[in-house]
């Protein structure tokens, strides 16, 4: 086993793999790895679309025999758990060996894939730029070609946010619609696993052994319509570039406006803050100089919050999913960017956006923020196209409440058709 | 420690609360990050004043 700490003793199958020359190690990627299972017999890979897959789980996730250590130096002493996530069991009961944990954000809360105590997690399109998170070390290893499937979580953005930079499918799904329980918690209102994946077909099969209820029959007469305004605007030109060319070729030209999207950025942000003060007290009283200082400092201004802030976040994001029908007016999903830039640098601070500026995290979390707060199901679909700077590029779709089968069928369907891709960059070394 | 700024006392007292002593930079930070959520729940309080009777 192998641990951020003692690197060195990484299994040699998950050595390394290249990008423009530039060596992807899987110690970057991989917080523990152990040795893959045997090789499965071809018939009996024949009998689950998952078995014999290199899968990994976020690191927050309890995985037997593997420390739950959720970016956290504080956590990193903590003994392997004990026992499988219910989320991790069914996977197992799916004929899948997980064979590593991954590096994320410090206890899930950024988007950036930069960690106080582990460093930056490189992209493996351009390793001078992040990976996006806080699912990070899960999307990179699967664009770095180390991985086929991994389990992140996504409470505001944490799948499709690494998912979309990295440029493999990322799926939040309906809030509820998969177990949280053996989650380190960020904010135990709006976390929730999610599967990550390098082919359309492989993230159905993996929602579907996360229990997510998929149907056999295809979906028709989806009506698509494209999120105008905020929060899909402000982007930078490259990705607006993609996102134009992209809705064009699916022949998209319905627009919604969300003027309700910025209330539901807030009430999330609110929620996130109080919750994950609540959520990780006895750390922030008993080890706070095992915290990283952002983090620690986000954690002590959620805990300044009085809980009637809290209150009323919890009543506006019960009044928006009461009026979920008419905030999509007609449509069946919603469409818009998954994050306004390509991957940004790994030092930048700041991040203009069509001549925005605003500080990195809160401008990758812009565009996913709001739908997570109503519970929504989002798909990131990689757009085939990459950018001038040979960056991806994320296509978010967002559905009604249940609807995770009909957004990964029009994954299906848009892999199928050849519109999108996941780009890993380079088979294991 | 007592400030005229009520955002900066809040953040002081709970700081004690939980046995925190930090530095001014970082007091500052939480300060700010504080200041953000208030605007945040400015926000949600006239989206609620529009939805809710």
């Amino acid at each position: 086993m192998t641990t951020m700490a003692d690197q060195s003793q990484a299994p040699a199958v998950f050595a390394s793999a290249t990008s423009g020359g530039a060596h992807l190690a899987s110690k970057t990627y991989f917080a523990e790895a152990k040795e893959p299972p045997p090789t499965v017999p071809r018939s009996d890979k024949e009998s689950s679309p998952l078995r014999g897959l290199r899968i990994a789980i976020k690191s927050n996730i309890a995985v037997k025999g593997f420390r739950t250590v959720a970016g956290c130096a504080a956590l990193a002493a903590e003994a392997p758990a004990l026992e499988d996530a219910p989320v991790v069991a069914r996977l197992r009961e799916s004929g899948l060996a997980i064979i590593a944990t991954t590096v994320m954000d410090e206890l899930a809360y950024g988007f950036t894939g930069r960690n106080a105590h582990f460093g930056y997690v490189p992209n493996p399109h351009d390793v001078d730029r992040i990976s996006g998170g806080s699912s990070s070390g899960a999307a990179a290893a699967i664009a770095a070609g180390m991985l086929d499937l991994a389990v992140g979580t996504d409470t505001n953005g944490s799948v499709r946010i690494p998912a979309a930079l990295c440029g493999v499918w990322g799926l939040r799904p309906t809030t509820g619609s998969v177990s949280a329980e053996g989650t380190v918690p960020l904010s135990t209102t709006l976390d929730i696993p999610g599967p990550l994946a390098n082919s359309a077909a492989y993230l159905t099969a993996l929602a579907s052994a996360l229990g997510i209820s998929i149907s056999a029959a295809s979906p028709k007469d989806i009506r698509i319509a494209r999120v105008s305004g905020f929060p899909a605007t402000p982007v930078t030109p490259a990705v607006a570039q993609a996102i134009d060319s992209f809705a064009s070729s699916i022949g998209v030209t319905d627009q919604v406006a969300t003027p309700w999207a910025a209330a539901a950025r807030a009430g999330a942000q609110i929620m996130t803050a109080f919750e994950a003060a609540v959520a990780h007290r006895q750390i922030l009283t008993d080890r706070s100089d095992l915290i990283g200082r952002l983090t620690r400092n986000r954690l002590i201004a959620g805990a300044c919050l009085p809980p009637d802030a809290y209150k009323r976040a919890v009543d506006l994001r019960a009044a928006l999913r009461q009026r979920i029908e008419s905030l999509f007016e007609g449509h069946d999903i919603l469409m818009l960017p998954t994050v306004a830039s390509e991957a940004p640098l790994a030092n930048a601070e700041m991040l203009e956006t069509d001549g925005i500026i605003e500080p990195v995290n809160a401008a990758l979390g812009r565009c996913t923020i709001a739908f997570s707060f109503l519970g929504l199901p989002a798909l990131s679909v990689p757009i085939r196209a990459k950018t001038a700077k040979g960056l991806p590029v994320g296509a978010q779709f967002v559905g009604r409440p249940g609807t995770d089968d009909v957004l990964l069928a029009l994954g299906e369907g848009l892999e199928a058709a050849g519109l999108a891709a996941a780009h890993v960059v380079s088979k294991q070394a | 420690m007592y400030s005229e700024d009520p955002r900066q006392n809040i953040v002081d007292t709970t700081c004690s609360n939980l046995g925190l002593s930090l530095s001014m930079d970082d007091l500052r930070n939480i300060n700010d990050i504080l200041r953000t959520l208030e605007s945040a729940r400015d926000v949600v309080e006239d989206w609620l004043q529009k939805v809710t009777p």
